[in-house]
């Protein structure tokens, strides 16, 4: 016997629909047009697909983005599960404190991350020009696919580490010691008990970083330019450059097959999260085990993640930092003689950058609280609703997922100009925060629901029993109860939206700039001097984010 | 007119049909326990007699209202039942304090005198000190109370108990349970209590109902239950036993000759078992009694081993292939013993 319908719910759902499907939708309506939507004359047709799929570089592009996925994958899941184990079940020196340190990598801009690598071991790079002047040479060239690749898949090792360190955290540990007791090795075990174990956690994040593969464009953009290399969301972002003109059924092409790649990867995902259970943080009992002893090889493990930590976050920070410190930088320039703070200053002569900072700011607070205070609303509405419309909005949820950020700006950018009695919006900031509340959808989802699970049914049903309607009980007990998590969420959300970069460059015009998306544009015309002190003030941002995170104890998950 | 009428409650859970037709009243000032092993359905039953869920068939009344006929299609919700349900976990608010948790029900039914009331109940309930405290701040017992006190609260007509005893360790449940009984009488509340533990069961209830695999064995007084078990299952479910297995050779009069492998025993006949067919006879361990000597009705066995238990010891006994148990209030010194089976307690399904 059904309940009566919860028309409050019931509008949630249809809300969530209304900010998801009319972007999907746009792109494949423009994609099976001969020329742009708001064309009188234009009509269906598939003569861009024809088009694109007649494009070498399209092929080429394609070709790039499978290699470059597959290859990122291929790093970064045998070297997080190894990092996942070695945290987690070794005494490998000095865990507690880098531990936290591990997750930078996910909050940096990686528009920031792939200026660093330039700025610091490009061809004129400072950590090159040293190499080159103690030993003669550096052998190594940015500008390669192998490259991006490398740095891709170290970039993405903290989201292997996630799932696997939880995975790992919530294994029965009297598994591992019964091998122990029995005669096995620390290397043994990790190979013949604690690895299969964590299998569903390494094939999850496996999917995941392959599919955040199609998702990649900072990175390819900056360090693919002096090759020619391109993938495809760099292919769907030169398209305009090349024709000369804006040829949105192209790039509504391009932007329906990474879908046609991103859609299954999502549905895989999520089959996959069933298997690999929900991660809930495991209260009870904590019984404290007694980590593997690594012996001999304990430098050595030390030594391995801090190279690793040095390569992915301290290289292209220092690299970022120092250029925005220096006036120029070449052979043969010393330090001391080009130290400036003239860049910060330079950018107050700008309205435009100086709005795109104040924009990144608000958007990351401001922006962020609505977010997930959204994001809260449609959580609770789903929340332990036996309904079919709970499964409807399951799947919508889903959609954003499958849509990259650049793809998703470029279709909101399209929505604005199609529905007219809201064009005026895009020229504002909401237009870019309805984006990215709608990008991040599923990410944020995720780390309501998770404070959600916190609560126990029975608390919910006590106040049911004592009369409390559903209403109140969302009031009086449910939202009390997450509020720790609301506030972690928030935290969360800002650190997200200050990173984004993507899904604000086709939303980009005077009043809607941010950090991220302004880099991406001035990457074009080589400002180094202004990036630089750009990316300084984002990681700035970050920075001050991460640690009011860590104070708070907020839990970081995917 | 009965307070609480359950009649024929079908519901199926995934692939498992839970409660199989369960049909029980419940008289006014009455205690009853749903008493039953794990995945018999009671608490099933209990969730749907408190509207947490709907059974697929049946009729749920409590006086002349209506809470659920699957005929009808009506279902009242929880929330508009009125009654008091004490959960096994008591599923107190952590973010409300002791008075705030209790006062909360009368909150909802904007009494103005919400917090008097309250306090009154924690006085009545012995917790006037703690009602500043937060739930994480109370002992289990304490915990216990306050879910009680909430649930008494607003005077509800019936108070569904889920495993009240369960979470508390085994001093503490002793004195709850002579503690609860005193309230629930003192209170004049109808109360719905359901355990596993017969103990508790036996204590707290004016009548016992024995569940198994969703359907109702047997109903009645707990010294009926306990001494007069109509099937094996009940009979097996209470108290400690012994139970041997072996073939009906003689009826007589009510009472039977049951013989196994190298004994054979009288016994009343509970269960209709023909001559000639295989039949299980239980005793219960209390009154199975340890002899130096034979007699009618006794058995020659051998000591294997005997555990201390405080107040006596539990030993066990080989006779043939079978093993026995009985209680003896020292310990037991010879090797060989006799046992007595007394025929009107030696019973025969």
């Amino acid at each position: 016997m059904q309940e009566r319908p919860s028309w409050g719910r019931v509008a949630a759902v249809l809300a969530t629909a209304t900010a998801i499907l009319p972007p999907l939708a746009i792109i494949v309506y423009q994609s099976v047009l001969d020329g742009p939507f708001f064309q009188p004359s234009a009509k269906l047709s598939l003569s861009a697909f024809r088009f694109v799929m007649a494009d070498a570089d399209f092929h080429r592009a394609l070709g790039s983005t499978l290699l470059v996925a597959t290859g990122m994958t291929a790093v970064a899941v045998p070297l997080g599960a190894l990092l996942a184990f070695l945290f987690v079940r070794t005494d490998l020196p000095g865990r507690r404190l880098l531990e936290p340190l591990l997750l930078i990598p996910i909050f940096l801009s990686p528009v920031v991350i792939a200026f660093g690598y330039v700025v610091a071991v490009g061809p004129v790079g400072f950590v090159t020009l040293l190499f080159r002047e103690t030993f003669g040479t550096a052998p190594w060239n940015l500008y390669t696919i192998a490259s991006v690749t490398l740095i891709a898949g170290l970039t993405h090792i903290p989201h292997v580490y996630l799932y696997t360190a939880s995975t790992l955290r919530a294994m029965n540990v009297d598994l591992e010691e019964a091998a122990s007791v029995a005669g096995a090795s620390t290397a043994r075990i990790a190979l013949t008990v604690s690895i299969p174990m964590v299998r569903p956690a390494l094939l999850y994040s496996g999917v995941l970083v392959f599919f955040l593969g199609f998702e990649l464009f900072g990175l390819p953009l900056i360090l693919g330019d002096p090759e020619g290399l391109l993938v495809l969301s760099t292919y769907l972002f030169k398209l305009t450059n090349r024709l000369g003109v804006p040829s949105y059924q192209l790039m509504a092409v391009v932007a329906v097959v990474i879908m046609a790649f991103a859609f299954p990867l999502v549905w895989v995902q999520r089959r996959l999260m069933g298997g690999a259970g929900r991660f809930v943080s495991i209260r009870g009992k904590g019984v404290s085990h007694a980590p593997l002893r690594l012996g001999r090889w304990r430098w050595v493990a030390l030594a391995l993640v801090l190279g690793w930590l040095g390569a992915t976050v301290v290289i292209p920070l220092a690299g970022v930092f120092l250029r925005a410190f220096v006036t120029n930088w070449g052979e043969g320039v010393r330090l001391s003689e080009v130290l400036t703070v003239g860049h910060f200053t330079e950018l107050l002569d700008y309205p435009n950058l100086i709005r795109g900072v104040v924009n990144t700011l608000l958007i990351g607070v401001v922006g962020g609280a609505l977010a997930v205070a959204c994001y809260a609303g449609i959580a609770l509405a789903a929340h332990r609703w036996q309904s079919r419309w709970a499964k409807v909005l399951d799947y919508l949820v889903m959609v954003p997922r499958g849509m990259p950020g650049l793809v998703a700006g470029l279709a909101f950018f399209w929505v604005f100009l199609f529905i007219k009695p809201i064009a005026p919006l895009r020229a504002t900031p909401l237009s870019l925060w309805i984006a990215y509340s709608v990008v991040w959808l599923a990410y944020g989802m995720r780390l309501i629901s998770s404070a959600l699970l916190q609560v126990g049914p029975e608390l919910e049903e006590a106040a049911l029993t004592v009369g409390a309607s559903r209403g109140r009980i969302t009031r009086d007990v449910t939202v009390p109860l997450i509020r720790f998590g609301l506030l972690g969420s928030w935290l969360l959300v800002f650190l997200i939206f200050v990173r984004e970069y993507s899904t604000g460059v086709y939303l980009l015009g005077p009043g809607t700039e941010v950090i991220g998306s302004l880099i991406v544009s001035l990457w074009a015309t080589g400002a180094m001097d202004t990036i630089s002190a750009l990316s300084v003030i984002n990681v700035v941002l970050v920075g001050l984010g991460l640690l009011v995170a860590l104070q708070l104890g907020v839990r970081v998950n995917e | 007119m009965s307070e609480l009428v359950v009649s024929g409650v079908h519901k199926r859970l995934g692939e498992t049909q839970v409660l199989k037709g369960v049909s029980f009243t419940l008289e006014k000032g009455e205690v009853v326990a749903l008493l039953g092993p794990s995945g018999s359905g009671k608490t099933t039953l209990l969730r749907a007699i408190a509207g947490l869920d709907h059974p697929d068939a049946g009729s749920i009344r409590l006086g002349d209202r209506v809470f659920f006929d699957a005929d009808a299609r009506r279902a009242v919700p929880a929330e508009r039942r009125g009654l008091g349900l004490v959960f096994q976990s008591y599923a107190l608010w952590p973010h409300r304090t002791v008075l705030e948790n209790v006062e909360y029900p009368l909150r909802l039914r904007k009494d103005p005198k919400a917090r008097e009331r309250a306090l009154s109940v924690l006085r009545e309930i012995g917790l006037e000190g703690m009602t500043a405290r937060y739930p994480h701040e109370l002992s289990g017992g304490q915990q216990q109370r306050v879910a009680l006190a909430r649930a008494i609260v607003y005077q509800p007509p019936l108070l569904l108990l889920d495993e009240p005893l369960s979470n508390l360790d085994a001093k503490l449940r002793e004195e709850a349970r002579v503690w609860l009984r005193e309230l629930i009488g003192r209170l004049q509340i109808s109360a719905l209590c359901v355990t596993h533990d017969q103990l508790e069961a036996l204590a707290l209830a004016d009548r016992v109902l024995l569940l198994e695999h969703g359907r109702v064995e047997q109903e009645g007084a707990p010294e009926e239950i306990y001494d007069r078990p109509r099937t094996l299952f009940a009979a097996e479910f209470m108290g400690s036993n012994n139970r041997l297995q072996g073939k009906v050779v003689e009826r007589r009069d009510g009472m039977a000759r049951i013989a196994g492998a190298g004994w054979e025993l009288w016994g009343q006949l509970r269960g209709d078992r023909p001559a000639g067919s295989e039949a299980t006879a239980i005793i219960r361990l209390e009154r199975t009694r340890i002899q130096q000597s034979g007699g009618q009705n006794c058995l020659a066995a051998k000591l294997e081993t005997a555990v201390y238990l405080g107040e006596r010891w539990d030993a066990l006994f080989r006779i043939g292939d079978v093993r026995v148990r009985a209680w003896a209030p020292s310990a037991p010194e010879q090797s060989q013993y006799f046992l007595f089976f007394p025929p009107e307690s030696l019973w025969i399904f």
